[in-house]
């Protein structure tokens, strides 16, 4: 059984794409352990979309030339948004990772997901804002991924704004070559907002938090699920102490299959996995029990039917359009380490 | 191709192949078993020069880099830099080489101070400013070992590429340079370009972070799954094979220190052992090539010979289907052509076989239609007629048409006959045998039966029948019927009937011959004795009889003769009978011989008071003629016939003989002048003992002497005619064969009998004789012969010793002695050189001619037959004595 794998596999944030494939051929690699699906051995077949709408969309076809009956991908809401068409006119059920913009809710397509959109997950940064005593706030969006990154402030604004908070400013950039972040830490600090909520890379919310530091800049700092990556505490050093960050997963879970999980994936990839390895292995796994069950309408309808995962770390649920109901998690930098946040 | 065999081409194609296949397969399995180590190893030994070579090029960037930052540090440390000559010094490095990435230097707390980025980056240095290293790994192992270290491989935020960064401790400012390990993915794309191995190197954790297509280093594939990727990164060297990709590699894995990565080399199975295929796929083009050929000749080959079966199955058939002689087919092999040459001879001998069964089987038909005199009759198991010929059809007088499928042989059988053998065979198979089973029931075991049976034809006649019953059966040896051959012996059996007859009075008469020859014998010896003793006395000088005693005597001698010469009669008739009366046939000359018969028959004449008259034609040359005939049974002849013309004839009755050559015949005629006889006696002239009334007459006779007379002149080619008028007389005409005078051999005058007077023969006699009597007889005899000395022994040895001891000039000889017979006795003689010359006279009871002739050839000088005629010996002995004492030789015995 050919399942497709598409994501940023070079490029600044390829670290998502090669998590995810890492978490999606861990998965494969299981069930093929256990004799594959029904006797099918599974075979993932990888395709780089760097990033690039126009590349993903060419990509997604070789695979969908290939004949592959799943596609686990793309591992960001933009790309997702620019395939999306194409996904529901092939009906290749694909199923994404990550993307948790809220564009992908409620609809009966042929896409699915193992997070949440980014609804709850942004009214549950906003209410941790809020309970820190804040009252004012700014947002900043990367454009070029824009479709996550504006559905994450907007929704973080918007329940910030219910919370009775003030959002003072909304800025944006395009994580692009001739970016100035300097000039962008000093429009943050402008803004005068006691916090200020960035949905950005991990790599690019480390030199922006270091920019917005080094003029002083003293606010409340908050980061989407976006920038929850292994690497985050380390690129921004000390800076970067104190900073709020949406998980989405438990970084601290101690349940035996996910420390099995956590030992087999350090010692295969030489790091341990962050939550584009564990979406990507869930996602695999989400769409082998639809396989499982598949009857004559396909995968499709089976993934229609689906309605719990035991995923690695917690039990997945699936409303009637097959969006997941999976919650987010808490934590902050302590130097240069995560550390669990009560809400 | 019949019964779903292979065909000859089949198996031959397939053995073909197989005769190829087999050594490209040893063949190709050697070239594996040596080739493939060497291929493997000199594998092995280009993997690891060449991971070497990588791990050498890896080391250089490195040095490169370490080196440029040592220099920088070493100026930071000794010399520290007016404000901005840091920074254009950090971006003149960067200038220089295209692979950094990043350079900066930090301040004692690890934060950026001064910064200079690549281009590429698309950053501006002054966003780094102030950026806080110091939680990197690295950085603070760099700070605490004050020495250089190189991180961990990861993605760079700036770039996005595989990026390693190195701290440089500088006094209290620290060095850092990213380093993008694009540089080294560049000189692994130049090495691969070499040949079919592959490079990589992967970073402590087993992910590639260079690769010949840099892309791949971003995706950052780990191999930490690979053994051999293991022991490397734990610092040991190794090659192995390994699968990467579902492709079988052969690797090899260097550490490359004091990163901790490893090179990785590697190049697939199929291209190590590229060189043994090439080599594989020539030889197997040369060894196909030549396979091919042998296959396509072993083809060609094998549809010829096919063809040339097919044709010899074609040229069979045609000869089955057509019954024509066998075409003549070409063939290209020596061994068809022979194997089509004896099979045409086998088909020419299988038509002529053919042409001669059916031959045989027209002539059976014809046999069966032939055997008018056989009946043949088919019958099934159950006895029910398949088959009635034409000789059945004749015997029985039933029509084919009327008993085929309708009767059984029981319709013309006798009851009776079946019941009873039926009865028979019950007993003896302890189950009943009855109706037609009786016919059958012993072929059916046996296979067949001959047993005479009686047939009652369609009239009731009743026929005398052997019957041959033969079971048929199928060639597999089922019982399929019975034929039954009958032949008619009715007619057999009634000759069968005569012949037995017919050997009864054979044997009798056999046995009548053989009584009459003993009797005979034993008559001859005591008339012997009479007649003998009669002559003696009647001749006896010193006692003569008186006139009445003479008279006397010569009663006895007639009565004497009489009886021998009925004797001799009877003989001769039992001879003539039983077909053994033989006649030495020679010239005979009339003249002496009638002059001798008549002197012979002139007692018996003068006793009848009869004349008699000879009346001799005298042939051209004056003299009496000859004829062909036994000189002895002629004058018994004319003594019969002349002595019956005295017997019957009137008192003072003629006689008469004529003698006349007629041409090529000599006709003697005896005439009386008797009483005639009439028509009915003529009728009964010729049966033997039949005296024609005259056996009351008082005139001796037997009956047969007529008889006996016919059959001698027959048997010398002769004819006997008779004419006779009762009252007047008879006319007995003999007819023989005339011979001419010049041809006519000489013949010994028989002598005259004057040799009754006492001679003075002089010699000495032994005579060989048992019977006392005989012997005194001949004593008696040869008191005439005073001068002859005696000497008898009734036995050979004695006798034979007797002349040994004193040889004799004359041997009268017995022919029945106690202790031989008279031819052991000549034997003896004859083997005895002293005795072998003196003559030897038979004195025999045996009258019989062929004795006498047989004695007389064995060297015998005379055979007298007893009853003794007292002339006759006398003479004989006087004329033997004679010669012996004149000196000449007595007889032939020597011969």
């Amino acid at each position: 059984m050919r399942i497709g794998f598409l994501g940023g596999l070079s490029g600044r944030v390829s670290d998502l794409g090669i998590g995810g494939r890492n978490g999606a051929q861990f998965a494969v690699d299981d069930i093929n352990a256990a004799g594959g699906l029904a006797g099918r051995t599974l075979e993932l077949i990888t395709r780089d979309d760097e990033q690039n709408v126009d590349l993903a969309r060419q990509r997604l076809t070789e695979l969908y030339d290939l004949g592959v009956e799943l596609v686990i991908g793309p591992m960001t809401s933009t790309i997702t948004a620019a395939v999306l068409p194409m996904i529901n006119q092939r009906r290749v059920p694909t199923i994404s990772p990550l993307s948790g913009a809220n564009d992908f809710s409620g609809q009966d397509d042929a896409f699915f997901r193992v997070v949440s959109d980014s609804a709850a997950s942004a009214r549950q940064q906003a209410g941790a804002l809020l309970a820190r005593g804040l009252h004012t706030t700014a947002t900043v969006a990367d454009t070029k991924n824009s479709v996550f990154t504006r559905n994450w402030c907007s929704s973080v604004s918007k329940s910030f704004t219910a919370g009775g908070g003030t959002v003072v400013k909304s800025l944006e950039f395009e994580a692009a070559p001739g970016l100035k972040f300097l000039e962008l830490a000093q429009r943050i600090v402008d803004t005068g907002a006691d916090s200020v909520v960035i949905a950005a890379s991990a790599a690019d919310s480390a030199v922006l938090i270091q920019q917005v530091r080094r003029l002083g800049g003293r606010m409340f700092i908050a980061l989407s699920v976006w920038a929850g990556t292994e690497e985050l505490p380390a690129l921004g050093g000390r800076a970067l102490d104190g900073v709020l960050v949406t998980q989405f997963f438990d970084r601290f879970n101690t349940t035996p299959r996910w420390q099995d999980f956590v030992a087999r994936y350090r010692m295969r990839f030489g790091n341990p996995p962050g939550y584009p390895a564990l979406n990507g292995y869930d996602a695999l796994q989400m769409g082998a029990a639809a396989a499982r069950t598949a009857g004559r309408d396909g995968i499709l309808a089976a993934l229609r039917q689906l309605r719990e995962l035991d995923g690695l770390q917690r039990q997945l649920r699936f409303d009637e359009f097959g969006d997941c109901l999976a919650p987010t998690y808490l934590t902050e930098v302590k130097d240069g380490r995560y550390v669990a946040v009560t809400a | 191709m019949s019964r779903g065999l292979p065909s000859l081409l089949a198996r031959l194609r397939a053995q073909f192949l197989l005769l190829g296949l087999i050594p490209v397969l040893v063949l190709f399995a050697a070239a594996l078993a040596l080739l493939v180590p060497v291929l493997v190893e000199q594998a092995e030994a280009r993997n690891r020069e060449l991971a070497l070579a990588v791990r050498d090029q890896v080391h250089l960037q490195l040095d490169l880099r370490l080196r440029a930052a040592a220099m920088l540090a070493d100026a930071l440390h000794n010399d520290p830099p007016p404000p901005g000559a840091l920074q254009r010094s950090l971006q003149a490095l960067l200038q220089r080489d295209p692979f950094l990435q990043a350079a900066y230097v930090t301040d004692v707390r690890g934060e950026v101070v001064d910064a200079a980025l690549s281009a590429q980056s698309g950053r501006f240095a002054e966003d780094v400013v102030g950026l806080d290293l110091s939680v990197q790994p690295h950085f603070a192992e760099a700070r605490r070992r004050h020495e250089p270290v190189w991180s961990d491989t990861f993605l760079s935020t700036l770039t996005g590429q595989v990026t390693a960064a190195l701290a440089m401790p500088a006094g209290e400012r620290t060095i850092v340079f990213e380093l993008s390990l694009a540089a080294l993915s560049k000189s692994l794309v130049d090495l691969a370009q070499s040949g079919a191995s592959q490079v990589v190197i992967v970073d402590r954790t087993g992910r590639i972070i260079a690769h010949p297509d840099p892309r791949q280093a971003l995706q950052q594939q780990t191999l930490s799954g690979l053994p051999l990727v293991r022991a490397a990164l734990a610092g040991t060297a190794g090659s192995a094979r390994t699968d990467r990709d579902g492709v079988q590699q052969l690797a090899h894995a260097v550490p490359v220190q004091p990163v901790g990565w490893a090179v990785v080399v590697s190049q697939p199975i199929s291209a190590v052992m590229a060189p043994l295929l090439r080599l594989g796929a020539a030889v197997l083009g040369v060894l196909a090539a030549t396979v091919a050929l042998a296959v396509f000749v072993g083809w060609r080959f094998a549809r010829r010979t096919g063809n040339e079966v097919a044709q010899l199955a074609d040229g069979a058939q045609r000869v089955v289907s057509s019954d024509g002689s066998p075409p003549e087919l070409n063939f290209s092999t020596r061994e068809f052509d022979a194997v089509w040459t004896r099979l045409r001879d086998l088909f020419q001998q299988l038509q002529q076989r053919d042409l001669q069964t059916r031959a045989a089987q027209q002539d059976l038909q014809a046999v069966l239609d032939a055997a008018t005199q056989v009946s043949i009759v088919a019958i099934d198991n159950v006895g029910c007629v398949t088959v009635f010929n034409i000789g059945a059809q004749r015997m029985l007088g039933w029509r084919a048409a009327d008993v085929v499928g309708k009767l059984t042989p029981m319709a013309w059988h006798d009851q009776a006959e079946v019941a009873a053998r039926g009865a028979v065979l019950t007993r003896k198979n302890g189950q009943a045998v009855e109706g037609v089973e009786v016919l059958m029931a012993e072929p059916r075991h046996s296979g067949y039966e001959v047993r005479d049976w009686v047939y009652l034809d369609r009239d009731g006649r009743r026929l005398d029948v052997s019957v041959a019953v033969t079971a048929m059966r199928t060639p597999d040896g089922e019982l399929k019927g019975f034929l039954c051959v009958a032949v008619d012996i009715t007619e057999r059996r009634r000759a069968a009937a005569l012949e037995l007859a017919r050997k009864t009075a054979e044997l009798a008469n056999q046995a009548k011959s053989d009584f009459l020859s003993k009797m005979s014998h034993e008559l001859r010896t005591p008339l012997n004795a009479i007649l003998g003793f009669a002559q003696v006395i009647e001749i006896d000088r010193q006692q003569p009889p008186t006139q009445l005693q003479r008279g006397q005597l010569q009663h006895i001698q007639r009565a004497g003769w009489h009886l021998v010469r009925l004797i001799d009669d009877v003989l001769d008739l039992a001879r003539i009978e039983s077909g053994k009366l033989a006649a030495t046939i020679g010239p005979v000359d009339l003249g002496p011989l009638l002059a001798h018969v008549a002197q012979m028959v002139e007692p018996q004449m003068r006793q009848h008071g009869v004349t008699l008259s000879v009346g001799v034609a005298e042939s051209p040359s004056g003299a009496a003629p000859w004829v062909e005939a036994d000189g002895t049974r002629l004058l018994q002849v004319l003594l019969n016939l002349l002595g019956n013309a005295a017997k019957y004839n009137r008192p003072q009755g003629e006689v008469r003989l004529e003698c006349e050559l007629d041409g090529a015949t000599v006709r003697l005629a005896v005439i009386d002048t008797g009483h005639g006889m009439t028509a009915d006696q003529l009728s009964h002239l010729y049966e033997p003992f039949n005296r024609l009334g005259q056996e009351s007459g008082g005139i001796e006779g037997t009956g047969i002497g007529l008889v006996i007379t016919r059959h001698l002149i027959e048997m010398m080619q002769g004819q006997l005619e008779v004419h006779s008028e009762p009252g007047v007389g008879s006319r007995f005409v003999v007819t023989l064969p005339a011979m001419a005078d010049a041809v006519a051999a000489e013949r010994p005058t028989p002598s005259t009998f004057d040799t009754l007077a006492e001679t003075a023969t002089v010699g000495r006699v032994i005579y060989f004789e048992d019977n006392e009597v005989n012997a005194l007889l001949m004593r008696s005899i040869l008191r005439q012969r005073p001068q002859i000395e005696l000497r008898i022994h009734s036995r050979a040895e004695s006798g034979l010793r007797a002349l040994r001891a004193d040889p004799a000039d004359l041997i009268l000889l017995d022919m029945h002695l106690p202790d031989a017979s008279g031819e052991q006795v000549l034997a003896a003689l004859r083997a005895d050189a002293l005795l072998c010359r003196i003559p030897v006279v038979v004195v025999s009871a045996d009258a019989t001619q062929a004795r006498a002739d047989e004695m007389m050839q064995s060297g015998v000088a005379a055979y007298l037959t007893k009853p003794l005629v007292l002339a006759e010996i006398l003479s004989v002995i006087d004329r033997l004595l004679s010669g012996a004492a004149d000196g000449r030789p007595g007889g032939p015995l020597a011969g």
